[in-house]
């Protein structure tokens, strides 16, 4: 028979394990991830949702130091930190809401909302933060970036159309009215056969010309209607090695190499390959004549993003750089006596058919580099 | 006679030239404003019209107003901008054909020889 003195220890005990069951049960249900550490930065709580997000069990974490969730450089500075907090009393996360990163189990950085709060407990300090995993929130915001970019090139692109199709039916008139002068004057030549032996042949290279002149706008008539895209799987490594071997003569014969950079795991991609060929002979062509004259190197590189099933192809040079108040993508926008500032709009429309983006960066020391992100599967219908 | 219908006086006086050389007689006029009374006209072999002309007409307007007078016109739309839209209402109407800027004068002499 238990003493009553026993007994209410007992029940003091039982009401205790109670409340523990019941603190524990309310940390455990709340989605956010919520760890308490000491003022030496020992983990002291670990719940269930720091679990699910962190990938630890909490008796891997209980009682070793907290850093082992942080990424660099908030892991190094954290053991600082907290001193510095003791000391002074300024605080730059206590209290606040913070924007800031941490490192699950498998090594994945992701992006947090942290927000700390500090107890005092006798003489110990207790600092307890709570953790919401905003990941999917940052993959959305990215998401809605890439697709207000993707629909800004492709207002861009209507606008080009338009101005194309202006463009066309402005030159088509006097170059049909030249057309047919000429052939009226081959016409009236052959008739004269004094006259037909000086003048015929200089009549009959105008009006080739004008042929020529047509096809050019025939081009543009293309590049103003919708790109219609003839996909197959595009081998990249066998692609981009025919494409290295073109140019190669040109190269060689300017001093530049041209070097090819293709890992062996590039899944094929779903591509029109002549459209695809048209744009990045574009890219390499314009790294030789920004390299002009070597010593100089063009770099044809490939790069498998998985994670959002795409394939990166980059074209670099050693050139000068590419001055930032030139549009490169822009309609006629060219820095070449020759240049008809057709390529890298029609380039851009190409890759954006595609599903695709193109962008392109300054390198150092010297040098631009283009890259190609196009999706694995094709453009999505 | 031939009635030519185009803004453009070279390209319009050289196509001239050339359907005389082959023996048609051709009025040619620079805009619809200069056509003379249509019901006035005589039997035309053909009409050869811009497909561009002002706001409010289209060679292919024109030539149903001359097919009102004359059903059996052959017409030949020139144009320097052909859309895929302009291609399908050709396509759909009979003896009528699209020929695109600059054009070349023996596919308008074939077209002449085979249906004018």
């Amino acid at each position: 028979m238990p003493s009553s003195k026993q007994s209410s220890l007992t029940e003091a005990l039982h009401t205790l394990g109670l409340n523990e069951a019941r603190w524990r049960a309310v940390l455990d249900s709340v989605q956010d991830a919520i760890i308490s550490i000491d003022q030496r930065g020992t983990v002291t709580l670990f719940n269930r949702s720091a679990e699910r997000i962190f990938g630890y069990a909490a008796d891997e974490v209980i009682g070793r130091n907290v850093t082992m969730l942080m990424p660099a450089p908030y892991a190094d500075e954290h053991d600082a930190y907290i001193e510095r907090y003791e000391r002074t009393g300024v605080a730059k996360a206590i209290g606040r809401v913070r924007d800031v990163h941490a490192r699950r189990r498998n090594g994945e950085i992701f992006p947090i909302e942290l927000s700390v709060s500090d107890a005092r407990f006798e003489n110990e300090r207790l600092y307890t933060a709570i953790i919401r995993d905003v990941s999917d929130r940052a993959r959305t915001r990215a998401h809605l970036l890439e697709l207000e970019h993707r629909v800004s090139q492709r207002e861009r692109l209507a606008d080009i159309g338009a101005v194309t199709a202006k463009v066309v039916h402005d030159l088509g008139n006097p170059l049909a009215a030249i057309s047919m002068q000429a052939q009226l004057l081959i016409r009236r030549l052959r008739r004269e056969p004094i006259a037909s032996d000086l003048l015929l042949p200089t009549a009959e290279r105008v009006l080739a010309s004008v042929h020529r002149l047509d096809a050019v706008i025939h081009e543009l008539t293309s590049f103003a209607r919708e790109q219609r895209l003839d996909l197959t799987d595009v081998v990249l490594p066998d692609f981009l090695r025919e494409i290295r071997d073109l140019w190669l003569p040109l190269t060689t014969s300017r001093a530049i190499d041209i070097v090819l950079d293709l890992p062996a795991e590039c899944p094929p991609v779903r591509a029109d390959e002549q459209k695809l060929r048209r744009v990045i002979e574009n890219l390499v062509k314009n790294a030789i004549e920004a390299i002009n004259r070597g010593p100089g190197c063009v770099s044809i590189l490939t790069l498998p993003i998985p994670i959002n099933e795409k394939v990166r192809i980059s074209v670099a040079d050693t050139g000068p750089g590419i001055s930032p108040d030139i549009d490169v993508f822009g309609l006629f926008e060219t820095t070449k006596p020759e240049g008809t500032g057709l390529g890298l709009a029609i380039a851009q429309q190409i890759v954006v058919a595609h599903g695709g983006s193109i962008r392109y960066e300054a390198r150092a020391p010297t040098g631009t580099v283009f890259h190609i992100d196009l999706p694995v599967q094709g453009p999505a219908v | 006679m031939v009635l030519l219908l185009d803004d453009d006086e070279a390209f319009r006086s050289a196509l001239s030239e050339l359907l005389q050389d082959d023996g048609h007689t051709v009025r040619h006029y620079g805009s619809i404003a200069e056509l003379p009374n249509l019901a006035k006209l005589p039997p035309l072999t053909a009409l050869i019209t811009d497909y561009q002309l002002n706001e409010s007409e289209n060679g292919l307007t024109v030539a149903q107003r001359i097919r009102a007078e004359q059903p059996r016109v052959p017409v030949i739309i020139v144009t320097a901008h052909a859309s895929d839209h302009l291609e399908k209402s050709v396509a759909a109407t009979p003896y009528v054909w699209l020929l695109r800027k600059p054009v070349r004068y023996e596919e308008v002499r074939q077209l002449l020889l085979e249906h004018a």
